[in-house]
């Protein structure tokens, strides 16, 4: 059985590094694939035969914005069907709104604590019933 | 009546039908006094009041034309008779019952027979009854003519003196009018007259200004442009023109006058000159200029906050955010050593980060638009205390900055030194090693300052480049740079230097763009307004 694979596409060092260790914390059998900005992302996702299982993006990127990503991997058949997180400190509702409209499954304000963030990586990888917006500060 | 024609079948029958004809009264007498005969004119005299018969003289009487009583025997006829002479053009008054006068001119004349004796006497009489009134009529219409005429003369003077009582107190009061500045022009713009309103304003007197033309209140620019000509030409066309505007006093200063020019017309319709009434409303338009800017500068805060919360919300968010996560990783791992170590230093370095954000924020938020902050400002000044500021970093990067004779300009010191030292510092951060930075100035060409940069082009700019041979990026995201936290590289930015940067040539009235190429380097151009 291959190795699941969750494509964060993040510009920030550190949360790439802290969202690989929630996720294997909450399932070793999730393999973290990163990219740092959206042109590196568009890049690998084109140029790789895997299919990832989760894609998350963040908002707030160089080069191309997190709604540009989306918009852009949203056009990509081969990854019609996987699901994309928004991944952002932002907690403003209209980019949460915005980001829907384009196609994004759920808008997860990035939580304060590895604790929070490896429970609702854990909802997600298990396919729990959760609500579009995903903020655990107000969990 | 007919009973009387046939009664005077009388001798002289043969004359009946030529007497018929005339028309005169004719009246025929025997020698004693009594009526033989009659025409229809004498029959028609006194109408139905006093049916003419034998009895017809006894029952009137007679006056002279003064309206003396004259009696039976001194009439015409009577006279005639008695004198047997002939009595001409005897001019008497017949009244009968009911108050009738009848002005008439009679003419007896004694006829005599062939052997000479008195026969009777003929009788005519000429009705001039209306003649008499309308002679009356005249003479009493005359007096009252005249008196009318007198009148008319003593209202007419009467009027006039009001008239002119009246003109005299409309010119006091357009003369003495303080607030208005109330004057007529010739319909060539010359002044004509002047009120106490118009000196107070305008600041001319009377003796200085008639004559003149009103151009003489414009601005130069107005009158370049032919304002005054304009809206005399307006009034001319329409009757009418309103402006409002800056004006020029006598001592160069300036009033925000609102200008009423009316044309005036004579009785044919043509245009005599033009009336002026100009009101000093500076205050009103001080007050209006002064709302104006707070409504700007409310908007403007109002945006700010909006920035603000979203920095709040987002961007101060993630510093804090890793202090919490690593606090807990470093609290997890107490025991490891060198986990410890690392996550204090992540602490470390999100708490710096942190700590230049805010006053990053603080900077930007405090880029005031206040137009008191503007003074003189040297670029080349400027740049010589940015060179002092960077020092080190000059020296570490092994760097050169060169610059032309930059221009001095009306601006705020502080922002114009931020904005320099921003883009200087930029240049520095993106160029490795041997960094050579060019800053360059050359007064605009009309033709570059673009409508889009919301540019005057009435106004002089300086074109201001900064120059780089650093790394450089793809132009497609030369408007990103600009935009608060956009970074191109995960260096170690805040994303606000060049949104400041942006904000600030913009509260200078000017515009600023990039150009840039990877591996070439940077070029950063301001336009700035200059005097």
């Amino acid at each position: 059985m291959d190795k699941r694979i969750c494509f964060l596409i993040d510009d920030d060092e550190d949360d790439r590094e802290i969202f690989s260790l929630a996720l294997e914390t909450v399932d070793s059998s999730f393999g973290c694939s990163t990219a740092k900005n959206g042109l590196e992302a568009i890049k690998q996702l084109q140029s790789s035969a895997i299919i990832p299982h989760i894609i998350f993006i963040d908002l707030n990127m160089p080069y191309m914005s997190g709604k540009e990503c989306l918009i852009a991997i949203r056009e990509m058949k081969q990854l019609a069907d996987v699901p994309i997180i928004m991944y952002t400190t932002s907690s403003y509702r209209k980019d949460a709104e915005d980001t829907q409209a384009l196609g994004a499954s759920h808008f997860l304000v990035k939580p304060s604590s590895i604790g929070a963030l490896t429970s609702v990586l854990s909802d997600i990888i298990q396919g729990e019933e959760l609500p579009y917006f995903l903020d655990t500060a107000k969990a | 009546m007919e009973g009387i024609s046939k009664q005077n079948t009388t001798p002289h029958t043969g004359y009946e039908t030529l007497f018929a004809a005339l028309p005169s009264a004719v009246f025929v007498y025997d020698p004693d006094g009594r009526l033989t005969f009659f025409n229809p004119a004498a029959a028609s005299l006194l109408g139905k009041i006093s049916p003419v018969d034998e009895m017809f003289w006894d029952n009137l009487n007679f006056y002279d034309p003064y309206g003396k009583a004259l009696s039976k025997g001194d009439i015409p006829a009577a006279i005639a008779l008695r004198e047997q002479r002939q009595v001409k053009d005897v001019e008497i008054i017949i009244g009968a019952a009911g108050g009738i006068r009848k002005y008439v001119i009679c003419n007896a004349r004694p006829v005599f027979d062939s052997n000479g004796s008195m026969a009777g006497v003929v009788e005519t009489m000429q009705d001039i009854t209306n003649r008499e009134i309308e002679k009356e009529i005249r003479s009493l219409s005359e007096d009252k003519y005249k008196s009318l005429s007198e009148l008319l003369e003593q209202r007419v003077n009467e009027h006039s003196n009001t008239l002119r009582e009246s003109e005299e107190r409309y010119h006091k009061m357009i003369e003495e009018v303080q607030d208005y500045a109330i004057l007529m022009l010739d319909p060539d713009g010359y002044v004509l007259n002047w009120n106490l309103g118009a000196e107070k304003i305008k600041g001319y007197t009377e003796a200085e200004i008639i004559g003149k033309n009103f151009r003489i209140f414009y601005l130069n620019h107005d009158r370049e442009n032919k304002l005054p000509e304009k809206l005399i030409q307006l009034a001319h066309e329409t009757g009418r023109a309103t402006h409002e505007g800056w004006r020029l006093r006598k001592d160069g200063t300036t009033f925000w006058g609102a200008v009423v020019i009316t044309a005036l017309h004579d009785d044919n319709g043509d245009i005599i000159g033009f009336s002026k009434v100009t009101r000093d409303l500076t205050e009103r338009k001080l007050a209006d200029d002064r709302m104006r800017n707070y409504a700007l500068e409310i908007a403007f805060r109002n945006k700010q906050l909006e920035e603000y919360a979203y920095i709040a919300s987002h961007d101060l968010q993630e510093p804090l955010r890793k202090i919490q996560i690593f606090s807990e990783m470093l609290e997890a791992n107490a025991d490891n050593e060198q986990s410890v170590r690392k996550n204090i230093e992540k602490i470390n370095s999100a708490a710096k980060r942190m700590s230049s954000l805010i006053k990053d924020v603080l900077q930007y938020s405090q880029l005031s638009r206040a137009d008191e902050l503007f003074a003189d400002v040297d670029l080349n000044t400027v740049i010589e205390t940015i060179k002092d500021d960077f020092e080190l970093l000059i020296e570490q990067k092994n760097a050169q900055i060169i610059h032309n004779t930059l221009p001095e300009l009306k601006g705020i010191p502080i922002q114009l030194h931020q904005l320099l030292a921003n883009l200087i510092n930029n240049a520095l951060k993106f160029t490795p090693e041997k960094a050579l930075i060019k800053i360059h100035s050359r007064e605009a060409d009309a033709a570059e300052l673009k409508q889009e940069y919301g540019l005057n082009t009435l106004r002089r700019y300086a074109v201001i480049t900064v120059k780089d041979n650093g790394t450089g990026f793809e132009q497609r995201y030369g408007e990103q740079v600009f935009k608060m936290f956009k970074r191109l590289t995960d260096n170690s930015g805040t994303g606000i230097g060049l949104a400041l940067c942006k904000k600030i040539v913009e509260n200078h009235n000017g515009h600023i763009e990039v150009a840039s190429e990877p591996g070439k380097g940077t070029e950063f151009t301001i336009f700035l307004p200059v005097n």
